[in-house]
């Protein structure tokens, strides 16, 4: 973190709204696009960032260094996502995920729509925080142990917590497969 | 898809696609929010950068101990609050009413709806089951919550001061890639059982399981660490050794949740629960005993 950062990082622990708001403005794109993989969904993506930014706005005291200010503003949004998300899977456990196809081009011809659907499916059956993990680790380039770090979590259980979200989505993907064999539909 | 492709190339280029640009009005309306809302208090510091000479600490912890025990009491009617090795199962004391709080105790605030972290005092689960209940001090989180397994930590600590529980666990092996297979020397999973499975396998440094009492649970407790010996690893320890811990009994197979360790993580104390014949594993950090243990007198588990 630079000087200025540090700057307002100290500004706004002092009660600085300004500070606080300039501080946010560069962060907001990057952890909007995370909380929109976690939680597939813009609108609620937009409501966990809010919720989130203010959070660490009310909480900002608690931070003892500032240079930790990104790690900790992301670990606060990570677990808001989990448990906004924790919460409509409850409310949603039993309704199945219809195909989207939004007309966007795959960002790589390997990837087509049925692959973009099959994976969106398989993503949405995973508890949150395995979503979580998953996109720390495939959006965000983090290593385990940087994982580890940001969700407050021993090397090792993020590694293992890793290896289990990655075989989780396989057994996922391979479940839609299944059924999409016995119904008749491309997998 | 999914066999002959590798699952992690996928979730690269998938997660890739996406908005990247988060909406104009988001810093209008945090901006907003936060001219209604004030800041709390910081938190109280980290209980290792407080310095003081042995008598005092011992000090401290002895009152710290009797203030909890009181106020835990307080809390969680019924518990016995009786922790520690060796100590036998005691039915809960009964106060005279004259001695019972004025007030009823605030209920337990589930804890998936609001945000983090959580409100100090009574909290329970929204997913887990049995629904667990139990007293923290601020600046707690919950970073997991499901039917199996819950996780809560003060993300602030280094390690990181928490607990995190697994409802019905089976030690694991190394077997298949460290997938968690169940080790099937393992006959009826009960908590004598488990603990002796755990103390007699070789990956392992465990203490003597103990007898040990959680409020008004009995059950055993031990450290746990890989063995010093093991040079066994698993696909995700990038070469260092590593051992499937525990898996998730009754589970939506294969994909339990699973739990490893590795070389160079911290030593882990385990009490295992006898919960109405349910065996419950609680680990926390052993250096965090001090801190989390007055935490976990305060547990209960719904029936």
């Amino acid at each position: 973190m630079g000087s200025v950062d540090r700057d307002l990082v100290e500004a706004a622990r002092n009660g600085d709204r300004e500070a606080y708001v300039d501080l946010i403005r560069a962060r907001t794109d990057r952890l909007f696009a995370v909380a929109q993989r976690i939680l597939r969904d813009i609108d609620r993506a937009e409501d966990a960032l809010q919720d989130a930014l203010v959070i660490a706005w009310r909480d900002l005291r608690g931070l003892r260094d500032p240079d930790r200010f990104d790690a900790w503003l992301q670990r606060l949004l990570v677990n808001v996502c989990i448990a906004q998300a924790t919460r409509e899977r409850r409310r949603t456990a039993n309704l199945r995920v219809l195909p989207v196809d939004d007309g966007l081009a795959a960002p790589d011809e390997l990837l087509t729509i049925a692959d973009r659907d099959l994976l969106e499916r398989g993503f949405r059956r995973l508890p949150p925080d395995q979503r979580a993990l998953l996109v720390l680790h495939h959006f965000m380039g983090y290593a385990p142990s940087e994982i580890a770090e940001t969700l407050g979590i021993p090397p090792g259980t993020a590694r293992s917590r890793l290896h289990n979200a990655h075989r989780a989505m396989r057994a996922a993907l391979e479940a839609d497969a299944r059924a999409a064999v016995k119904e008749g539909r491309p997998a | 898809m999914n066999q002959p492709r590798d699952i992690e190339r996928l979730l690269d280029l998938w997660l890739a696609d996406g908005p990247t640009r988060s909406p104009d009005r988001v810093l209008d309306v945090v901006a907003g929010r936060i001219g209604r809302q004030p800041q709390r208090a910081a938190w109280r510091p980290h209980p290792r950068e407080i310095h003081v000479t042995t008598i005092l600490r011992a000090g401290i912890a002895a009152a710290a101990i009797v203030v909890i025990a009181i106020v835990g009491f307080n809390l969680v009617p019924g518990s016995s609050n009786g922790v520690g090795g060796g100590s036998p199962a005691s039915p809960p004391p009964t106060l005279p009413a004259s001695a019972l709080p004025a007030s009823a105790p605030p209920a337990p605030v589930p804890s998936g709806s609001f945000d983090p972290p959580l409100p100090a005092g009574p909290n329970s689960s929204l997913n887990f089951t049995p629904t667990v209940s139990y007293t923290v001090p601020s600046g707690f989180i919950v970073w997991q919550d499901t039917s199996q397994t819950y996780g809560v930590n003060n993300p602030t600590g280094n390690p990181p001061r928490g607990f995190f529980i697994f409802r019905d666990p089976a030690p694991s092996t190394q077997a298949n890639g460290c997938e968690g297979d169940l080790n099937p020397a393992v006959g009826a999973y009960t908590v004598d059982s488990i603990s002796s499975a755990f103390a007699a396998d070789t990956r392992f440094q465990v203490t003597t399981p103990s007898p040990v009492t959680i409020g008004p649970y009995t059950g055993k407790t031990f450290d746990l660490q890989l063995a010093p010996t093991w040079t066994g690893t698993c696909p995700w320890s990038n070469g260092q050794p590593a051992a499937m811990v525990l898996t998730v009994r009754g589970g939506p197979t294969p994909t339990s949740p699973s739990y490893g360790i590795q070389s160079g993580d911290q030593s882990l104390r385990v009490y295992l629960l006898d919960v109405a014949g349910t065996p419950i594993w609680i680990q926390i950090d052993k250096s965090t005993v001090d801190q989390i243990l007055p935490v976990l007198q305060t547990l209960s588990f719904a029936s």
